[in-house]
């Protein structure tokens, strides 16, 4: 693989696992608060998977890069917000249930169209790790389909709190599908597909569910802000997340 | 709404209840089944019926004191009284209905819980009780649980690879994962996960 490439699908690979870190991290706040007991468990278990996905593709990236894997620890505990490239809508704070279950709506929907297609990239480890990662997605999206579903034909008042959640995270999904340098390459040579018809299908697929909740996907401008740009939220976040890893850089555990 | 779980350890092996979960519907409570009783291994399949669909009977209780058992420690009692539930038990009309049977045939403590024996044809619970008798004589029966084989929703055999398998790779679920955190004490948890992950086989039971 030339340096061009090498460096494109570096790009691409930290930005996905920045994504499935970044809402691990906000999933696994809701331990011990979640609405009911079966819930917490819910979203503890997937949480841990995001954190198994964002792990998987560190790994890749690891080799890719010619590290070791412990590589993957200074990249989430010693890296500083600007260089993250998670899309701003997974650092956004977990806000109520509605606004954390249409966040995994929209992120699993995005694996969901994201997926099936990096399991037919010509490289072998990024295939590998798709369909593993696919599997567990199929029940991902199940549980946050349903939740949306229920929420969002439910009572007037999760009806509202959905639309609420709407307005707020329409235009930053955008940023999940924002070009990357060098993305023309990976497509080139079927490594990484083009973003832009995966697009098209998470919309239909996004839109449909939004009718039948009767949700009104806001007319606000899509953000088109790249990777690098954050809130000031990631910057809390990776406070909290980082804190104990820095306390003692060295220590062996 | 409470719903009785049962759970399928291996494809040759009956449901067996696990517990409950709270859940508004089926669906739901199916997805919480899994995340509730299918965390670790093993699972190949689960069953959910909502509490108020069983009718359960139980029978000598004074065999079940001899071996020092409180009631508390019986199966949680239902719907001795389907009819004044209103519940769908007894709404099927006069054509027999096809009920599901679970019965508990062990007084050791770790077989709390009943399993599926199979079905019976009745017109209410308490017939389809007297059936299973008659049908399942064999081995003697502590406590039966009748209920509509149409009120059980199942998971689909082809969602397992996604509802069940993937939990066979978490070993950080497993406790002797966390022996703790010395070097050598690393070197035997390395020993596990090799294990573990060895022992994925499809067929293993």
């Amino acid at each position: 693989m030339n340096a061009n490439l090498t460096s494109a699908l570096d790009s691409r690979l930290l930005a996905l696992a920045d994504d499935e870190l970044i809402l691990a991290h906000r999933d696994s706040e809701w331990t011990g608060h979640a609405p009911m007991i079966e819930e917490d468990i819910a979203l503890a278990n997937i949480a841990q998977d995001e954190l198994g996905h964002a792990t998987l593709w560190y790994a890749i990236l690891c080799d890719l890069r010619k590290q070791p894997d412990e590589h993957t620890d200074q990249l989430v505990y010693f890296r500083d917000a600007a260089d993250w490239r998670n899309a701003q809508l997974l650092e956004l704070p977990i806000g109520d249930w509605a606004f954390t279950m249409l966040r995994q709506f929209l992120f699993d929907q995005f694996e969901w169209v994201l997926l099936p297609a990096l399991t037919k990239s010509s490289h072998t480890a990024v295939t590998q790790a798709a369909a593993k990662v696919l599997r567990e997605e199929i029940y991902h999206t199940r549980h946050s389909t349903a939740w949306v579903r229920r929420l969002g034909q439910g009572t007037a008042e999760s009806h509202r709190r959905m639309q609420t959640a709407l307005d707020v995270q329409w235009p930053l999904a955008n940023q999940l599908f924002v070009p990357m340098l060098g993305d023309e390459a990976l497509v080139a040579a079927g490594i990484w597909p083009d973003m832009a018809p995966l697009q098209q299908q998470w919309l239909a697929k996004v839109g449909e569910m939004l009718a039948e909740c009767g949700l009104i996907a806001p007319a606000s401008a899509a953000t088109r802000v790249s990777r690098a740009s954050h809130t000031e939220h990631l910057t809390a976040l990776l406070a909290d997340m980082q804190s104990v890893a820095r306390l003692d850089p060295q220590a062996d555990w | 709404m409470r719903y009785e779980i049962f759970k399928q350890d291996a494809p040759n092996q009956p449901h067996s209840n696990v517990g409950s979960v709270h859940a508004p519907d089926a669906e739901m409570a199916l997805m919480h089944a899994r995340d509730v009783y299918g965390r670790r291994p093993n699972a190949v399949s689960m069953w959910v019926v909502p509490e108020s669909e069983i009718y359960a009977t139980s029978h000598e209780p004074e065999a079940m004191s001899h071996e020092g058992r409180t009631k508390n420690q019986e199966p949680r009692t239902k719907s001795q009284e389907p009819e004044a539930h209103g519940s769908k038990l007894t709404a099927h009309g006069s054509s027999p209905t096809s009920y599901a049977v679970f019965r508990k045939t062990s007084q050791r403590r770790s077989m709390t819980y009943v399993a599926y024996a199979g079905t019976v044809e009745a017109n209410t619970p308490k017939d389809a009780v007297t059936a299973a008798m008659h049908k399942f004589p064999s081995p003697a029966t502590f406590v039966w649980w009748v209920c509509p084989e149409a009120a059980i929703s199942k998971t689909e055999a082809e969602a397992a690879p996604s509802w069940f398998e993937p939990a066979k790779d978490k070993v950080y679920r497993q406790q002797a994962y966390y022996g703790d955190a010395t070097r050598k004490n690393r070197r035997q948890r390395t020993k596990l996960v090799n294990k573990l992950s060895s022992d994925e086989t499809p067929d293993e039971a």
